[in-house]
């Protein structure tokens, strides 16, 4: 995280221009530039200048992080009597002085506004102003674009249908012997990882880079204790030591994230001011967060604001180069946007694990050193039962910690329905065991566990969130409501036709689901495959 | 085109060279407000105006403009070239007007032949 602070001077206009120049100076050692550098100097420029203006003195005020530069610029100055009409393009209060200079033009906080992905205005009269600028490194959309991280090897696929019947949100389809996704239903919850004994089904990785390279460019490596203590050949201080040896500098653990953002989230619950009624959702496995906004929209107030465990790390360390070891296709998901181009890689549990076995084959073990990164020596408690968390948070009565998906949605229905009496924070883990049964692990999560115990986590600082949690929009069935109504008709009709076996030999998980792809184009069958056959 | 060979065509003056690394123009905006011009301004594009202040070339420098022309002008005073020479944007220089100067500029960048020429 980078924050600097600019004095302006009102009516130096020998200086002005010298807060604007210096944002920029620490933006270009930051990598950041092109497009993005350009908006966000249009906007200084553009602030600074009203400063200069209008104002006595003020400042200029940038923090970077989280993959966004929040801007922000304060002045002593007289405060705008009516902010729509400032607002307005042409409309301008400058002195003469300053239009002579081409200044004045009344463009200046409307260039701001459309340079800006968030723009705020705070003015009083006689006050003074404030305007708050958020320009987002990468675009929002084409981040979110990328919802899902699962790779397909349909070469191994052997059409056993068990990833159909154990996706809960029924976004599995298996079409000419391949296994497909709707993206729309997913939520990278790993159910199908789980469920796929043949290893058609992978986290996909974009970095194809050489493991050993990217520890090595890594200022900082932080990986999940379950990695760490995956190893049957070697304990979590082994592999620590063996990962120094494949080149990374300093290693950090994702739990200590995650013990950070539960005692956060119970702080949170349990503040006297708290409106709205049931448990807070603690957000720490972002595929929990997923289910939420995809299948349970009245829960979102619910859903602490802050980020998940990764994606806290990585805005913590969001100016270095930092290599994080995944745990889920949706951590992978979680950490994408957001982070200087270049500067984050992640890796799957399979690429760093075979950088750790090449390592332990030349690692002196006995130099293994008990100590993880810049923390003070491991100290605390080590993991809890149901998974690394704030020991304080484990042992709150009022806690509720629920692992594996069918508990999950159980768990979420019951909120819903209000009948979760007594509990404060509900703490969601869409893998059975939380983290530690992860797919993406081979190891067996009871044994990892028992292997972590001589760890003890330390505890990071929660990132609060500032995009607030929203409903995912599932599929429309058509663009016009009339048409819309009507298909659903015809999926009605038609699933009352199909037997009802939910058998998925037709490559669907259940008949309705078959209905619908019918009725939606996705398969051009006109029924059930084995009543045709009969 | 390069900024040297669109002066030349344009039938500019070029002052300052300037240290743009690729001084390659793309596009010509004109304007006279500093709004439009900071809006406009991007490192592939020479913008064109009659603000011969220090302003501009620090508007210029925070947002990479490879070169400024200034219009209807015989040449500018010795501390807007110090600073035009700081900023590192290429200085051009037009006696005619903005429009004509842009639209000079612009006839050249599409390769046609400048209209003294025709």
């Amino acid at each position: 995280m980078m924050a600097v602070t600019f004095p302006i001077t009102g009516g130096d206009f020998a200086s002005a221009g010298a807060a604007s120049r210096g944002l920029k100076e620490q933006l270009t050692r930051l990598g950041v530039e092109g497009e993005v550098l350009r908006r966000i100097m249009i906007a200084a420029y553009e602030a600074e200048m009203n400063v200069v203006i209008h104002a006595r003195r003020g400042n200029l005020w940038a923090r970077f992080a989280s993959g966004r530069l929040d801007l922000e610029v304060v002045d002593e100055g007289p405060g705008i009597p009516d902010v729509e009409q400032a607002m307005r393009e042409g409309w301008s209060t400058a002195p003469a002085e300053a239009r002579a200079l081409g200044f004045g033009a009344g463009m200046g906080l409307p260039n701001i506004r459309k340079a800006s992905d968030l723009f705020e205005i705070d003015t009083r009269p006689g006050k003074g102003t404030r305007v708050r600028s958020t320009i987002h490194l990468r675009k929002l959309a084409a981040a979110e674009t990328l919802r899902n991280a699962i790779a397909m090897r349909p070469e191994s696929c052997r059409s056993c249908l068990a990833c159909l019947a154990a996706c809960p949100t029924r976004a599995m389809r298996l079409r000419d012997g391949r296994p497909q996704i709707l993206e729309h239903l997913c939520i990278n919850c790993t159910a199908c990882l789980a469920a796929c004994r043949y290893g058609a089904l992978g986290l996909r990785e974009e970095d194809e880079a050489d493991v050993d390279a990217a520890l090595a460019a890594a200022g900082l490596l932080v990986v999940p204790l379950p990695f760490l203590a995956g190893f049957p050949q070697a304990g979590p201080h082994e592999v620590l030591a063996a990962l120094r040896a494949a080149g990374a500098r300093e290693v950090r653990l994702t739990d200590e994230w995650e013990a950070g953002l539960l005692e956060e989230t119970l702080r949170y619950a349990r503040r006297p001011d708290r409106t709205g009624a049931g448990p807070v959702l603690a957000p720490v496995c972002p595929a929990v967060v997923n289910l939420v906004e995809t299948h349970f929209p009245s829960l979102l107030p619910q859903l602490a604001p802050f980020l998940s465990p990764v994606e806290a790390a990585r805005d913590e360390f969001s100016l270095q180069a930092l290599t994080v070891v995944a745990a889920c296709p949706e951590q992978y998901i979680a950490l994408h946007p957001g982070s200087l181009p270049g500067r984050l890689r992640v890796l799957s549990p399979a690429r760093a694990a075979a950088a750790v076995a090449k390592a332990l084959k030349s690692t002196d073990r006995a130099a293994a050193q008990p100590a993880l990164g810049g923390q003070p020596a491991l100290s605390g408690a080590g993991p809890s039962e149901n998974g690394p968390a704030s020991p304080e948070a484990a042992a709150d009565s009022g806690v509720l910690r629920v692992t594996g998906l069918s508990h999950v949605l159980r768990a979420l229905e019951k909120t819903e329905a209000a009948a979760l009496a007594g509990v404060e924070l509900l703490v969601l883990y869409a893998c059975d065991q939380g983290c530690w049964g992860s797919p993406l692990f081979p190891e067996d999560p009871f044994l990892a566990r028992n292997r972590a115990s001589a760890v003890a986590v330390g505890r990071a600082s929660a990132q609060p969130r500032t995009r607030p949690f929203l409903a995912r929009c599932g599929l429309r069935l058509d663009e016009d409501m009339s048409g819309a109504i009507r298909k659903l008709a015809l999926i009605d009709e038609l699933t009352r036709r199909l037997p009802g076996r939910d058998c998925g030999i037709c490559g669907a998980p259940t008949c309705a689901c078959h209905a619908e792809d019918i009725v939606l184009g996705r398969v051009p069958g006109p029924g059930c495959p084995l009543e045709e056959e009969k | 085109m390069t900024l040297q060979e669109l002066a030349r065509r344009a039938g500019t003056r070029l002052l300052l060279p300037g240290t743009h690394p690729r001084g390659e123009i793309a596009r010509v905006y004109a304007g006279d407000r500093m709004s439009d011009l900071l809006e406009q301004a991007g490192p592939d594009t020479l913008l064109v105006t009659h603000l011969a202040n220090p302003h501009l070339f620090r508007m210029a420098e925070l947002m990479d403009v490879p070169g400024v022309c200034l219009v209807q002008h015989q040449g500018p005073e010795p501390g807007l070239l110090d600073a035009a020479s700081a900023s590192g944007a290429a200085l051009l220089v037009s006696t005619e007007g903005l429009e004509e100067t842009r639209a000079r500029l612009q006839r050249c960048l599409c390769a046609e032949e400048p209209e003294a020429r025709t």
